[in-house]
C-alpha cells in the first residue's frame, strides 16, 4: 500500500509500505478520510516532536477490512471513527481517570503510524462504530469534535449563557455549534476572514466580527453588556489569549483552547484576574468524549459538511498544509483511497 | 383602580369570580396587570382535592402562578422595570436572608412566599403586587403567553442543571405532560444527544415527537427495558428524568438508568412513600436528584426563548377568559390527553 511518511522537519512524501497485519486485539481499516490538523503542521515545521519514519494523520475514519483473532466487537465492513489517543491504563493519571494525562500517552499519527495511508492498524479499543448513513468524511471530524467537547466541558456553559468564540477555523466553528447546542442564548465570534465569519453565522453565531476592524468590545458589547459568561479562545496566539481575558464578565470563564507555540508567553495582569475572579481553563485532547462526539455527528446535532472545504489525494499532504497556512482552508481532508 | 376581578377557590370544585380591592404595591414592589396565566398540575390538585400534602386550603384562595403581565404602578423605592414593561413574574418570593437564599439555592427557602400556595393568593386576578426584581422584562419577540410558560420551562431547565447534562448525553424522560415536554425542550437546548420519552397516552407522545424526541415509547405496548437496550446498543441511558409522578415509574427510573447514571425525580407521586430497590441504586452507583421548583433560571430561560432556542408555541391547547377559570381547571384535570397546557387570558 501507499503511505505518506514523515521524514523529519519539512519533509513528507509517499512511499510504499507492506499491508498492515492485525495483532490479536487489533483492527485493520481502509482509511477513507483523514483530516489535516494544526498539529500536523506544527510537526512538519519541527515545533512538535514526532519520530521520522512514521505515518502522520490522527483524525481518521474508514471501513474495517480485517480483525484480530481476539476481536469480537467488530467485523469486516463496519464503518468506524478512530480515537487516536491511546492511554496506558496503568499509570497514576490513568488510574484516577485522567486518561488524557497518561504518563505514556501514545497517539496514532504522532507516536505511531496514523491515517495518511491507504490502510491503518489500530487497537480495537480505539474504534467507534458509526452508522453507514453518516459519511466517513464527516467522521474524520469526530476527533477534533471530541477535543472540543472536552474544552466545552471545561467551560461549563449553562443554558442561557452568552458565549464568545475567538477564531472561526474548524475548531471555532465546531465550538460555535457546540455552544449553541449547549443552550447558549448568545454566541459571538471574531475572525479575520469574511468567508469564515459567514460560515460561523450560518452555523449559529448571532454576530461575527473582524478583529482588525477596531475595538472588538465596541462591536460585541451589546451582545453581552457585562462581558461574556464564557470565552473560548480557538486561535492559539498570545494576543488572542490575552484578549480573551478582557472580554469575559466578572466571575466568567476563559478556556485557552487554541494551541500556542511552545515557549510563547502571555502578559496577564493578576490584579484584573483577582478583581474579576476569572477562571482560566485549558483542555488537553479528548478524555471520555469520543462516544459523545460520534453521537452528536450521527444525530446531525453537529454539521460537519460545511466545514470540509478542501480534499486532497494521499500525495497532497504538504500542499494541504500549505493551503491551511494561508487561512483560506477551513478543514482540509486527505482521501487516501480517492473520493 | 379600586377594585378588580379575581377567581377565588372556596372549596374543591367551587371557583367564584368576585370583586376584590386592587392590591397596593409595597416598598420594592410593582403592581402588575396580569394578562396570561398557565394552569399547572398543582392548581388542579387544589381545585379537585383542596390540598397537596401538607398544604391545605383553609380559607378562600386565588390559584394560578405561571403568569405574565404589564407593570402599571411602582411601589416606594422602585424605578424599574418601567411602567408599561411586559414582564414574567417569578412566583416565589424568598426571604433573601436564610442560609439557602444566601447560598443561591433560594428555592429551598423555608420562608418563601409562593403564589397560589395556601395561604398566599395567586394570579387568577386582574392585578398582582409583587417584588420588582422578580418581574423579568420580556423582549419584544416573546409573547405574554410565552411569558406565562417561563415558569414550567424553568422547572425543566433546573432539572437539567441538577443532572449536569453534558452535550451528547442520552436521556429518558418518563411522562409527556407539560413538565416532561418542558424538560424535553430544555434537554434539547442543552445539547442532549438522544432523547427518549415514555407515556401511556399516545397523543402526549405525539407532542413529544413534535418537540424533537428521537423515540417515544408506550409502556403499555411493550417491554421498555428491552426497547431501550435496543435503542442504545445495550448501553442504557445516561440520565432518567421521572416526570410522571407514579410509583411504578419511580421504581422504573432505577431500573432503566445505566450503571453510574443520573436520575432526576420531578413528578410528585400521588401516593407516598414509594418502595424502591436500594440494592439496585447501590449496585449501579446511581446519582438521584430531587428537583423542587428552580432557582436562578428565569433570566436565562427568557433569553433562550427570545433567541429562538426553545419553541414554546406548541404547548398551549386551550385559551379561556378569567370568568371561566373553574372550567379551565376542570379541563386541565379531566382531559389530560387533549389539554396539554390550558391558558387563562385576561
Amino acid at each position: 500500500m501507499q503511505a505518506s511518511v514523515y521524514r523529519g522537519p519539512g519533509k513528507i512524501g509517499l512511499e510504499p509500505r507492506g499491508a498492515p497485519r492485525p495483532g490479536p486485539t487489533d483492527l485493520v481499516i481502509q482509511v477513507r478520510a483523514c483530516g489535516l490538523c494544526g498539529t500536523d503542521m506544527h510537526i512538519l515545521e519541527g515545533e512538535f516532536p514526532a519520530a521520522p519514519g512514521i505515518v502522520l494523520g490522527h483524525e481518521f475514519a474508514g471501513v474495517v477490512t480485517e480483525v484480530g483473532a481476539a476481536v469480537t466487537a467488530f467485523k469486516p465492513g463496519d464503518h468506524v471513527a478512530v480515537d487516536p489517543n491511546i492511554a496506558c491504563g496503568l499509570c497514576p493519571a490513568c488510574q484516577r481517570g485522567d486518561v488524557h494525562l497518561c504518563d505514556d500517552l501514545q497517539a496514532l499519527g504522532v507516536t505511531r503510524d496514523g491515517g495518511f495511508a491507504e490502510m491503518a492498524v489500530l487497537p480495537a479499543s480505539q474504534a467507534y462504530r458509526v452508522p453507514e448513513q453518516l459519511s466517513l468524511e464527516a467522521c474524520a471530524l469526530a476527533e477534533p469534535l471530541s477535543c472540543c467537547l472536552h474544552g466545552l466541558d471545561q467551560a461549563g456553559i449553562r443554558t442561557g449563557d452568552r458565549v464568545l468564540v475567538i477564531g472561526a477555523g474548524p475548531i471555532g466553528l465546531l465550538m460555535v455549534q457546540l455552544a449553541r447546542g449547549s443552550g447558549a442564548a448568545v454566541v459571538g465570534v471574531t475572525d479575520p476572514f469574511e468567508a469564515k465569519r459567514a460560515l460561523a453565522r450560518r452555523l449559529g453565531a448571532d454576530r461575527a466580527v473582524d478583529p482588525a476592524g477596531g475595538d472588538v468590545t465596541d462591536r460585541l458589547g451589546d451582545l453581552a453588556p457585562r462581558g461574556f459568561d464564557v470565552v473560548l479562545e480557538c486561535v492559539g496566539r498570545p494576543a488572542t489569549a490575552a484578549q480573551a481575558l478582557g472580554l469575559a464578565r466578572r466571575g466568567g470563564t476563559v478556556v485557552w483552547f487554541g494551541v500556542n507555540p511552545p515557549g510563547a508567553t502571555v502578559p496577564v495582569e493578576p490584579y484584573m484576574i483577582y478583581r474579576n475572579e476569572l477562571t482560566i481553563r485549558a483542555a488537553f485532547v479528548n478524555p471520555h468524549t469520543f462516544a459523545r462526539a460520534v453521537t452528536l455527528l450521527a444525530q446531525r446535532r453537529i454539521q460537519a459538511e460545511p466545514l470540509l472545504s478542501h480534499r486532497f489525494p494521499l500525495g497532497g499532504v504538504a500542499e494541504g498544509i500549505a493551503m491551511m497556512k494561508t487561512g483560506q482552508a477551513v478543514k482540509a481532508l486527505v482521501l487516501p483511497n480517492g473520493g | 383602580m379600586s377594585s378588580m376581578l379575581a377567581a377565588v377557590l372556596y372549596r374543591p370544585r367551587d371557583v367564584r369570580l368576585e370583586r376584590r380591592p386592587v392590591p397596593d404595591p409595597g416598598a420594592g414592589e410593582v403592581l402588575v396587570r396580569i394578562r396570561a396565566v398557565g394552569v399547572c398540575g398543582s392548581d388542579v390538585h387544589y381545585y379537585a382535592e383542596g390540598r397537596i400534602g401538607r398544604y391545605v386550603i383553609e380559607r378562600p384562595l386565588v390559584l394560578g402562578h405561571e403568569c405574565a403581565g404589564e407593570v402599571v404602578q411602582h411601589g416606594p423605592g422602585v424605578s424599574s422595570p418601567r411602567i408599561g414593561t411586559r414582564v414574567a413574574l417569578e412566583p416565589g418570593a424568598p426571604c433573601r436572608r436564610c442560609r439557602y437564599c444566601q447560598a443561591g439555592r433560594y428555592n429551598l427557602c423555608p420562608q418563601v412566599i409562593f403564589m397560589a400556595t395556601p395561604p398566599v393568593d395567586g394570579a387568577f386576578a386582574e392585578y398582582v403586587a409583587w417584588p420588582a426584581d422578580l418581574a423579568f422584562p420580556l423582549p419584544e419577540n416573546v409573547s405574554l403567553a410565552e411569558g406565562a410558560l417561563i415558569e414550567p420551562l424553568a422547572v425543566g431547565m433546573h432539572a437539567m442543571r441538577r443532572a449536569s447534562l453534558v452535550p451528547g448525553a442520552t436521556l429518558l424522560i418518563q411522562g409527556a405532560g407539560p413538565i416532561g415536554q418542558m424538560t424535553l425542550l430544555a434537554a434539547r437546548a442543552a445539547g442532549a444527544g438522544r432523547i427518549f420519552v415514555t407515556d401511556l397516552d399516545g397523543s402526549r407522545l405525539a407532542v413529544a415527537k413534535n418537540h424533537g424526541a428521537d423515540a417515544v415509547l408506550n409502556p403499555a405496548e411493550g417491554e421498555l427495558y428491552e426497547a431501550l437496550a435496543d435503542l442504545t446498543d445495550g448501553e442504557g441511558v445516561d440520565v432518567v428524568v421521572e416526570a410522571a409522578g407514579s410509583a411504578p415509574t419511580i421504581r422504573q427510573s432505577l431500573e432503566l438508568v445505566r450503571r453510574g447514571g443520573t436520575i432526576v425525580w420531578i413528578g410528585l407521586p400521588a401516593k407516598d412513600p414509594v418502595e424502591v430497590s436500594a440494592l439496585q441504586a447501590i449496585d449501579k452507583e446511581v446519582n438521584v436528584f430531587g428537583v423542587f421548583r428552580y432557582a436562578n433560571v428565569y433570566a436565562d430561560a427568557i433569553r433562550l426563548v427570545a433567541a429562538g432556542r426553545i419553541p414554546l408555541g406548541g404547548l398551549v391547547t386551550h385559551r379561556l377568559p378569567l370568568s371561566r377559570v373553574g372550567e379551565a381547571l376542570a379541563l386541565a384535570g379531566e382531559r389530560k390527553s387533549a389539554a396539554m397546557k390550558v391558558l387563562v387570558e385576561l
